[in-house]
């Protein structure tokens, strides 16, 4: 049987989705204070590297970076992360993935909640 | 086995590994992160045209066509010499060849290009001029307004109120005097990718320099998707070459020129067809979609920055939205 990754679409669904998932983080209000699109590229490429991740692609973010990569945050809780995994669960409909796959990159999404959070 | 060349020195590099991976084990300095190909912090420029297509994969056009790459997705097949990101620009000598009024406080300055100097219309260059009796040095970056297929160079400059550029410009500039060119910088360029595509020309001020010039390259490359040209002003006397850029209008079918204006004062209304009011009002007006739209944006960077926000939201790609703002030079 074919990987999550490979069923989403590999690195070609990965540049389609950060296009449609950026799109909706910046327009959710919960969430888009923290985005600050001075450097459009570098946040698009550090939002692909967190899908790459959560699709079970190919990627070499740990814990460690998600920790390190959020801590400066201020005010960071539940809420904001169940908002990104609201608009990637929107994002991966659009893009006519499949149910059963969008609940299994929401599973890999929550397995980095606490280091998101720093707790 | 292919030898890559970095700062001056030459190492062999090792079939089994990436190019980053090499660099790395011979202590030299390099960024990077995800050694995935997607952080892109590992970006690097090669200094002549190889066939890098693996290492190019989610760059922008204006990057590739540039030669850079992402060393931890290069496998190099033959000898390389690469560099980190505008390591490779170097000094070319040019001199003045005009200088002209463009606007109450716009002047176009126009300089000989140096013998291989090449650039992309809309990239930008430190101009260095010495000032006569002093031992000071001027610095300043302005963007290219012309056609990459000229023997000349012209930028658009605003005359600042005491500034040393616009002193040099007003008091010491003549036909001969010496200027040095350091780069070209940037990626605000037109590639002609794809001819069909619309493209989306924003500036305020002198951010119409750099849009001009892609305008003519775009002209040149006979592109034929709609290029729509916005040029905002807070009043009147900012807007400039205006018939030049109506008489392109008016030569190309598929070029539309939309002059912006804030304020205009009753007792100077224009005699040219133009928008009263607030510039993004009017692009989003004019084309409330982005989707499949190529958009450079220049000038005034709070304005850059809210319009590259607004026209990501309104459909444009990212990889589709260049954006140069146009900070004022910091006195020491």
């Amino acid at each position: 049987m074919s990987s999550l990754y490979e069923r989403i679409g590999g690195e070609a669904a990965v540049e389609a989705a950060v296009q449609l998932f950026y799109r909706k983080m910046l327009s959710d209000e919960r969430v888009n204070r923290y985005f600050d699109i001075v450097d459009m590229d570098n946040q698009i490429a550090k939002q692909k590297g967190f899908l790459t991740m959560v699709f079970g692609g190919p990627n070499s973010y740990s814990g460690k970076d998600m920790r390190e990569g959020h801590k400066h945050l201020k005010g960071l809780n539940d809420e904001h992360v169940d908002a990104v995994i609201e608009n990637l669960g929107a994002t991966l409909t659009e893009l006519g993935v499949a149910e059963t796959d969008i609940a299994e990159v929401a599973t890999i999404a929550n397995s980095v909640r606490d280091d998101v959070l720093n707790r | 086995m292919p030898k890559i060349t970095f700062q001056g020195s030459t190492i062999v590099a090792s079939p089994s590994q990436d190019l980053l991976s090499s660099l790395l084990d011979a202590s030299f300095d390099i960024p990077f992160s995800c050694r995935n190909g997607v952080c892109q912090s590992c970006l690097m420029q090669a200094h002549e045209n190889l066939p890098l297509e693996a290492a190019q994969k989610g760059l922008r056009d204006t990057l590739k066509i540039q030669n850079y790459f992402l060393a931890c997705q290069c496998h190099p097949q033959m000898d390389i010499s690469v560099d980190l990101p505008n390591q490779a620009e170097s000094m070319f000598s040019s001199k003045v060849l005009k200088i002209s009024s463009l606007s109450n406080n716009v002047v176009e300055l126009k300089l000989s290009r140096p013998d291989y100097f090449s650039y992309h219309a809309g990239q930008y260059v430190s101009l260095v001029v010495e000032i006569e009796n002093e031992i000071t040095q001027i610095v300043r970056c302005y963007s290219i307004a012309n056609s990459a297929n000229s023997d000349y160079l012209t930028f658009h400059i605003r005359l600042i109120k005491m500034g040393q550029f616009s002193n040099w410009l007003k008091n010491q500039a003549v036909v001969n005097y010496p200027v040095l060119i350091q780069g070209p910088i940037g990626d605000c360029f037109y590639v002609d990718a794809d001819k069909q595509q619309d493209i989306v020309l924003v500036g305020t001020g002198t951010g119409l320099s750099p849009l001009q010039g892609i305008l003519y390259d775009a002209i040149y490359a006979n592109h034929i998707g709609h290029i729509d040209v916005f040029h905002g002003a807070l009043n009147v006397e900012g807007i400039y070459n205006q018939t030049l850029l109506s008489q392109l209008a008016l030569e190309h079918d598929n070029v539309n020129y939309h002059p912006c204006i804030l304020n205009v004062d009753d007792k100077n209304r224009p005699s040219y067809s133009y928008y009263e009011g607030d510039l993004i009002q009017q692009i989003f007006k004019k084309l409330p979609s982005m989707t499949h739209k190529k958009v450079y944006i220049c000038g005034d960077p709070v304005l850059v920055k809210q319009l590259k926000t607004q026209i990501f939201l309104a459909g444009a790609n990212s990889h589709d939205i260049y954006a140069d703002a146009f900070e004022r030079s910091q006195k020491k």
